[in-house]
């Protein structure tokens, strides 16, 4: 099973966001665009709908190996042997809340400001939500938050922290970029005609930042080496980003985590969103840390795993790796390169590049 | 030694030999070569796999093979899909060592047979794309025919499952396919020992491949031989035109000027 560490994508359910939508279609898709972890957070239902909602969503996360989370109800989440429990800062205490579902399980914290998340930490929490970042209208009387605490969280928490609150691609940017490397989104996926189109959206911007964060060698690196979760808050981040228009959504604004019941009318902003597409966005980067700044780096997928490159075509990419001398076959997007044309091909954002060559086989 | 009359021609090459050989699981690159000597193969197989970037050694394999007179038939393995073997095919006509593929699309994971509907549809647009398309296929003559019909230049049926050394499970089948093929039929697969190599030629088969039955030999070198042997004999044999399988004994000698009285039609039992 996947632990809270790997989960970058967190949705949760807000079934006011698609009405006339089955919220087993919404959640199933949202998973398929590659959200990490679901929570259940149904304060309107009768006890008998929140179970069999939770057990349903259980075996789809289960399906796809995901988290599944229920927000709120200890008794609910063991019952439906959720992965874990979501609580807010006026809900059951930690320690309460620990005793009763065991070690075994995930206890998330809402928190809205440094002082919290700490304390969260402290008493054992897996993970914690900061936000809500933006103003959201599922939590009308909360005051946003603004990305000066994630920035804070960035710099403060040992423990896994999700930015929550009006969390959509076009918010991502801002938000990975003041530090946070999870994201939890609500109406933004479920209340888009695409959840999987958003998810796969919100994933890209994700694995860019983490891409960039990644140390050197050679000019490249993969995901590998990307084990020491070092987010660089001093960077100066310059981004130009080219949003591919779709339709018109309607997107409603967004959830934080667990609390209050009440939920108030929903507004409808109308935005442009940018979903599917290779939504180009390069960052360039000065370090602190880099020994030669200034360098573009782009993020690709390099043979199956994430890297980054400073090489801008694939002829320089096979040097920078080793590859000139060899007779390797380069693939780039899924077409075959001729060796001719490597030093003239230019490398973009989010490329797939494939180095292949001959090995032993009948 | 076959006769320059008889030489097996694919994609506009005559072959010297009718073995084709795969170049994986040996013990060493070394001893893959003295097998590769032994056997006299000119057709040689390989797998298309990503470079670990992480150990980017030598090349593994070409510096072994490079510099001699060899076909090199790259395969699609690890495709289960006619996409994927289409990508695999043309990264490795890019290796600039020629243009022929054969296909390999796996339809499941532990019968390693391939997926006749996407082998089909590989087949049929690396034909029109110029490549020389070797299918491995299952022993299905219908298959063979459609195969052949696509474009194939040759069709690579399988005696048994890839790695199993059963033989030729289907000697029948694999008969028909050898009798009504208008392209070359090499039996790619299931072979164990020089036996099957020669019963696939006797059959009518045009050649053979084999690969973990050489490599995995005790003595990979010797057995590389044998094959080579075991195909000559099979395809000498076919040529000769064997006699007829009768349910009867007949005496090679002549009856006439026998001196000794023949036991009775009961044989041992007395009357």
């Amino acid at each position: 099973m996947r632990t809270i560490e790997d989960c970058k994508l967190y949705v949760i359910t807000g079934e006011q966001y698609h009405p006339g939508r089955p919220l087993a279609e919404v959640m199933e898709a949202a998973i398929a665009g590659g959200a990490d972890i679901v929570q259940l957070r149904d304060k309107n239902g009768t006890p008998a709908e929140r179970f069999a909602k939770a057990k349903f969503l259980r075996a789809l996360t289960r399906r796809h190996g995901a988290l599944f989370i229920v927000n709120d109800d200890t008794e609910l989440a063991l019952a439906a042997d959720a992965d874990g429990v979501h609580l807010g800062q006026d809900d059951l205490p930690l320690e309460e809340a620990r005793r009763r579902v065991g070690r075994g399980m995930l206890i998330g914290i809402s928190t809205h400001e440094i002082a919290q998340a700490l304390e969260a930490e402290r008493a054992g929490a897996d993970y914690v939500g900061v936000g809500p970042v933006y103003p959201t209208a599922t939590k009308p009387g909360r005051k946003a938050v603004t990305t000066s605490y994630v920035s804070e969280a960035a710099a403060m928490l040992r423990i896994p922290f999700f930015a929550i609150g009006g969390i959509a691609p076009e918010t991502a940017g801002d938000v990975l970029a003041a530090g946070a490397r999870r994201l939890c989104a609500v109406s933004a996926v479920v209340g888009h005609p695409d959840p999987a189109a958003v998810c796969v959206s919100l994933k890209r911007s994700i694995e860019k930042w983490e891409a960039l964060d990644a140390g050197r060698m050679n000019g490249w690196t993969t995901a590998e080496s990307m084990e020491t979760e070092e987010t660089k808050k001093s960077e100066k981040i310059k981004e130009t980003e080219e949003t591919k228009v779709t339709e018109e959504t309607k997107v409603t604004e967004e959830t934080k985590v667990t609390e209050e019941t009440e939920e108030s009318e929903v507004t409808k902003v109308t935005e442009e969103s940018l979903v599917t597409e290779e939504c180009m966005k390069t960052a360039a980067v000065v370090s602190p840390v880099a020994a030669t700044a200034d360098g573009m780096r782009i993020p690709l997928l390099l043979n199956g795993k994430r890297a980054w490159s400073e090489a801008s075509t694939l002829g320089a990419l096979a040097t920078a790796l080793g590859l000139a001398e060899r007779r390797v076959m380069a693939e780039l997007n899924g077409e075959a390169v001729p060796r001719e044309d490597w030093n003239t091909v230019q490398i973009r954002a989010d490329d797939r590049v494939e180095f292949v060559q001959f090995v032993g086989g009948g | 030694m076959n006769a320059p009359s008889s030489k097996l021609a694919i994609g506009g090459i005559a072959l010297r030999s009718r073995l084709f050989l795969g170049t994986g699981r040996y013990p060493s690159p070394a001893v893959m070569r003295e097998a590769l000597e032994a056997s006299g193969a000119q057709v040689v197989t390989f797998a298309v796999r990503r470079v670990d970037l992480d150990d980017a050694g030598d090349d593994p394999l070409l510096r072994h093979t490079e510099g001699r007179d060899l076909v090199y038939l790259p395969n699609t393995s690890g495709a289960s899909t006619a996409d994927e073997a289409v990508r695999i095919a043309r990264l490795a006509r890019e290796a600039g060592l020629g243009n022929w593929v054969k296909v390999e699309i796996s339809g499941h994971p532990r019968l390693l047979l391939p997926d006749p509907v996407e082998t089909l549809k590989a087949t049929e647009r690396l034909a029109r794309e110029g490549f020389t398309v070797l299918p491995y296929t299952s022993d299905d003559p219908m298959q063979a025919l459609r195969l052949e019909e696509a474009g194939a230049a040759a069709v690579m049926p399988g005696g048994s499952p890839i790695g199993t050394g059963l033989g030729i499970l289907n000697p029948y089948s694999l008969g028909w396919i050898a009798e009504q093929a208008g392209v070359p039929v090499i039996v790619d697969a299931g072979l164990g020992s020089a036996a099957d190599a020669a019963t696939a030629m006797e059959l009518g088969a045009d050649g053979i491949l084999v690969n973990t039955p050489v490599a995995k030999a005790r003595d990979p070198v010797a057995m590389a031989a044998a094959m080579r042997l075991g195909v000559e004999a099979g395809w000498l044999s076919r040529q000769a035109g064997r006699i007829p399988r009768r349910a009867y004994a007949s005496a090679s000698s002549d009856e006439a000027g026998a001196w000794f009285a023949r036991p009775p039609a009961t044989g041992g039992i007395r009357p």
